[in-house]
């Protein structure tokens, strides 16, 4: 099945594009879901979703249909949903 | 309230809602508005438009030229001098019966308790993790609300937070945002319009109006002006509010 994955801030500017379409399975966990949408961007993308031991930063804030995704854990996904990665961002 | 006072607020003294009684409380209330710059500069002139009781302004250095495309309490003839004094000049000449205290420095480790421990309520608008993080635990630690507001280019995102009842800041962002920097691309109408949503918050949870975004995150895109809202839970093993019992 397909579904929508969408990108803010900083992680949309590395990627150079607002969304991308990902073809995955309803079995898929979070942190392998987000490695394959790192593996098709560049290694700035990957260093904001990632730190230095490849672990999920927790400042990256995973939205699945509008509710936030806590514990890393995906349920019930299904075609045409939309998983959002929100960058953090600040004031100025 | 006086007459002039009547007369001023008369066009949102009629909002369902809110009133006499509405307005007492803002001219009874006292904000912490940091930084003053893109966002935190249009929060406090719309509280001071709103008749706010008393403002405190950190911000520290001087008004750059670069400030000019966003920070609309900074004028050109104001170029090299305290942005503090730029904000408190302009905002006296809007609302000269509110109160208005300046610090001249950014919030820190040494300032943040006294600051908070000043006001009812904190907008936060600081560039830097450093400060905002530091806001958010204070505010929790003295039990005062907190509205924090960021953008980026033409994104913009805002969230409340009211310590014991709603996700804090470090609930949303439990580990550092690494990835952060300190400049980034954006416009004036980008940081105004967050910054009157803020201001907008503040005004409803002084004076008991409408729903606030307690643990929900408003973001949007002006870029395709798409807006949506992002249930945030509180985190049991929160650091700054896991301990903090729900009044």
């Amino acid at each position: 099945m397909k579904i929508k994955i969408k990108y803010t801030a900083q992680l949309k500017k590395e990627a150079g594009v607002p969304e991308v379409w990902k073809e995955t399975t309803e079995e898929v966990g979070l942190e392998d879901l987000l490695k394959e949408v790192a593996a098709g961007h560049n290694e700035a993308f990957a260093n904001i979703l990632f730190d230095e031991h490849g672990s999920r930063r927790q400042s990256i804030v995973i939205v699945h249909n509008n509710e936030q995704v806590l514990a890393g854990r995906l349920t019930g996904l299904k075609e045409n949903d939309e998983i959002l990665i929100m960058s953090p961002i600040a004031g100025g | 309230m006086n007459e002039k006072e009547k007369s001023v607020y008369e066009w949102q003294l009629t909002v369902p809602g809110f009133g006499e009684q509405g307005q007492e409380k803002l001219k009874g209330a006292s904000v912490l508005v940091s930084r003053i710059g893109g966002l935190g500069g249009l929060v406090a002139y719309e509280l001071a438009a709103a008749g706010i009781g008393k403002l405190v302004l950190a911000h520290g250095g001087n008004v750059k030229p670069s400030d000019l495309n966003r920070q609309l309490l900074m004028t050109d003839n104001w170029l090299g001098k305290p942005r503090v004094e730029s904000a408190e000049r302009r905002l006296y000449e809007l609302n000269p019966r509110m109160e208005i205290e300046t610090v001249n420095a950014n919030i820190n480790e040494e300032n943040v308790a006294e600051l908070v421990s000043k006001v009812d309520l904190v907008v936060d608008c600081a560039p830097l993790f450093e400060e905002r993080f530091l806001m958010n635990r204070e505010a929790v630690n003295q039990n005062k609300p907190l509205v924090d507001c960021a953008m980026y280019e033409l994104e913009a995102q805002i969230m409340s937070v009211l310590p014991g009842r709603s996700a804090c800041l470090s609930c949303l962002y439990p580990d550092w945002p690494k990835a952060w920097k300190r400049e980034f691309p954006v416009f004036g109408a980008v940081s105004g319009t967050v910054a009157c949503l803020g201001a907008m918050e503040a005004i409803k949870i002084i004076a008991g109006l409408g729903e606030p975004l307690a643990g929900q995150l408003l973001s949007m895109d002006l870029r395709d002006m798409t807006f949506y809202k992002t249930k945030i839970s509180r985190r049991d093993d929160c650091p700054v509010c896991s301990k903090t019992q729900t009044n």
